[in-house]
């Protein structure tokens, strides 16, 4: 992140609280697959809640890289409330709305090689 | 542990000074009250002033913070805000932002008024303030409206207010305890 100031506030108590929670961890319970689909159920833990989530996105088929290593790749998505973890930080702006939404979209670009 | 006591009010009588050392006598055994008196001793905030040396009166309220377990800021209002002076000390204290004495510090707010709102919205904006610099703002707003009914020569008197205060220590404290390294000791 750039802005040192903003990635401070960030890992502040009103946000993420790092000295507490100094890690976001996912754990995927379920994986299906239906041709280039791909769904994925599991725990996510942000600042410590821990709350069931479902991603959605594609698969690509196994295909050989640069390297010669077989790669598989994944782009995952989902929507989560933030205020479910805790995460409340708003403030409204002169208008009146809020500067902050409070869902938020998660992606999560994988790839896969074989060893 | 020690718990820092600042008051946002400069007058010699404040009721804010009053509502601090009621706070000292509430408090449970094992946290000490020390109240940082150098608020009108700290320039206005300059960025060009922002450099090592600090000013002495800054150098010494960040020393004073980075020491302590917790702070308590007691604040009048002054035109529905908190003061300035109050605001320009926690702004040098804000400096630099993610490494400043309150980052992660436990901290309540406490407020006293002579009008019946007891600086409500002045400890609202300094709860929204004191989260920017990065501290762990326990509790709501501790609201004393009508102080000069609520104070006499021993301090604060009045027995409802007082087990609020009480319980509003008690939620800080408890902060402290969970951020203390020895938290399983304390």
């Amino acid at each position: 992140m750039k802005d040192e100031n903003l990635a401070a506030h960030l890992q502040s108590p009103e946000f993420f609280d790092a000295e507490r929670h100094p890690e976001l961890t996912f754990v995927s319970s379920d994986v299906v697959r239906d041709g280039e689909e791909l769904r994925v159920r599991g725990d996510l833990a942000i600042k410590g809640a821990t709350r069931p989530v479902e991603l959605a996105g594609t698969i690509t088929e196994p295909l050989t890289d640069a390297f010669g290593k077989t790669r598989v790749g994944a782009v995952l998505s989902t929507t989560i409330d933030r205020t479910e973890f805790g995460i409340e930080w708003n403030m409204p702006l002169p208008g009146g709305e809020q500067a902050l939404p409070n869902e938020v979209r998660l992606t999560a670009e994988l790839f896969f090689v074989q060893a | 542990m020690e718990l820092l006591g600042i008051s946002g009010s400069l007058r010699r009588g404040s009721y804010n000074a009053l509502l601090l050392r009621a706070a000292g006598e509430l408090l449970p055994a094992g946290v000490e009250l020390v109240v940082w008196d150098g608020l009108k001793d700290v320039p206005p905030y300059d960025e060009d002033d922002d450099v090592e040396p600090a000013p002495p009166a800054v150098a010494a309220l960040r020393r004073a913070v980075a020491a302590a377990d917790g702070m308590l800021v007691a604040t009048p209002e002054y035109n529905h805000s908190l003061p300035g002076q109050l605001k320009n000390a926690l702004d040098w204290l804000s400096r630099p932002l993610a490494t400043n004495a309150a980052r992660n510090k436990p901290v309540a707010v406490v407020g006293a008024s002579t009008g019946a709102f007891g600086a409500v919205w002045a400890q609202a904006e300094l709860r929204k303030v004191l989260g920017a610099l990065g501290a762990r703002v326990v509790g709501g707003e501790f609201p004393c409206g009508r102080a000069p009914e609520r104070f006499d020569a021993h301090g604060l008197v009045d027995p409802e207010l007082r087990a609020r205060l009480a319980a509003h220590l008690d939620e800080l404290v408890a902060e402290m305890r969970a951020s203390a390294p020895t938290a399983a000791a304390a």
